[in-house]
């Protein structure tokens, strides 16, 4: 988290977030979000696989800045695969 | 001669009165049996209390930080009966909210007792017998008890009876390092009790990828909670006012933490993921 400016200006850097998306669907498979305000964050992923989207649908969404969840589109924006 | 309803709802815990404000709205006559209390675990020994027990857990870990933001709060001291205080009211303000939802359904009646099959659509409620086409069974959890050697000789709490404690233990061992061990651990490291957790399974909250339980241990050792993994043969015994648990862990040599018991209550909790 220290990747997050709102969180380094909180002085609560700890934790991280990783999200697993299948490549071909390009549906959101999963993810784990620990640290500041996960448990709201992780709404913003929660309701695109509610709504059975593939995660480019927010890839380039502008969240407001600066907050926590301003990381998720550009945590969507640098997936690599798997091993 | 059984009283006629058109539902049953065994349990007025989170899932019952929502059940029963849909009957209630279909105009269906709905009886809903309650043996203890409304809201089950979520409002009295869950989510709510301990969400509640977190924000001031938290409030006390910020203002003990306060230099890192710019501030002195002084010496820091928890008024454990304050923080419950606090947590009860929120409880109370849930529960009380809950009974005028429930008094307020025109078709639903609560019943208050322990609910027993008699048939298969009739529940007896103490000298009450009930029938009805519907029977809904929402009867929700208890904590798991686990069988370790020792556990009928020493007094122990759950998570449902830490929500009673209104003082800070000296030392709390937690056994079991799962979502509710873990929350329950931070908390009261935070209200200033030592805090062990002891788990069985070679990581903390083995539900979760290696990475995750990696950084928790590592969060949760930060904020100085001792954390013991892969205790497999775990057994209890009382030394003095203290209860001692016995940890025979894979690799190394069979090792006790003591918690030294505050007032009458020891320091040993069982949780289970909700």
């Amino acid at each position: 988290m220290t990747r997050v400016s709102r969180a380094r200006e909180a002085g609560e850097t700890q934790g991280f977030m990783k999200v697993l998306v299948d490549a071909h669907s390009k549906e959101l498979l999963g993810a784990a979000l620990l640290g500041l305000n996960a448990d709201e964050i992780v709404h913003s992923l929660l309701d695109v696989m509610y709504a059975k989207k593939p995660y480019t649908t927010i890839q380039r969404a502008v969240h407001i800045h600066p907050t926590v969840t301003e990381l998720i589109p550009t945590l969507l924006g640098n997936l690599r695969p798997l091993a | 001669m059984a009283e006629r309803f058109d539902a049953i709802v065994i349990g007025a815990g989170q899932a019952g009165p929502a059940l029963c404000a849909r009957l209630d709205k279909e105009g269906l006559m709905t009886a809903v049996m309650e043996r203890k209390l409304l809201g089950g675990t979520c409002l009295n020994v869950g989510c709510i209390p301990t969400k509640t027990l977190v924000a001031s857990a938290r409030a006390i870990h910020v203002a003990r930080r306060g230099a890192e933001y710019g501030f002195a709060a002084g010496d820091i001291r928890v008024d454990m009966r304050a923080v419950k205080g606090r947590k009860d009211a929120v409880v109370k303000q849930s529960s009380d909210g809950l009974t005028n939802w429930i008094g307020g359904m025109k078709n639903v009646t609560l019943v208050r007792g322990h609910a027993r099959f008699t048939g298969p659509r009739t529940v007896s409620v103490g000298s009450r017998m009930l029938q009805a086409d519907k029977v809904f069974i929402n009867v929700g959890a208890r904590a798991l008890v686990p069988d370790i050697p020792g556990v009928r000789d020493v007094p122990y709490l759950t998570n449902t009876t830490m929500m009673e404690v209104d003082f800070v233990p000296e030392h709390l061992v937690i056994v079991g390092g799962s979502y509710v061990g873990l929350e329950l651990a931070q908390m009261y490291r935070r209200f200033g009790s030592k805090v062990t957790v002891v788990e069985r399974g070679p990581r903390l909250i083995a539900r979760e990828d290696d990475d995750v339980s990696d950084e928790i241990r590592a969060i949760l050792e930060r904020e100085g909670i001792e954390v013991r993994t892969g205790a497999e043969c775990m057994t209890l015994s009382k030394k003095g006012d203290r209860i001692v648990v016995g940890l025979e862990c894979k690799d190394g040599a069979p090792e006790s933490r003591k918690a030294k018991r505050a007032r009458a209550a020891s320091a040993c909790s069982w949780a289970r993921c909700r």
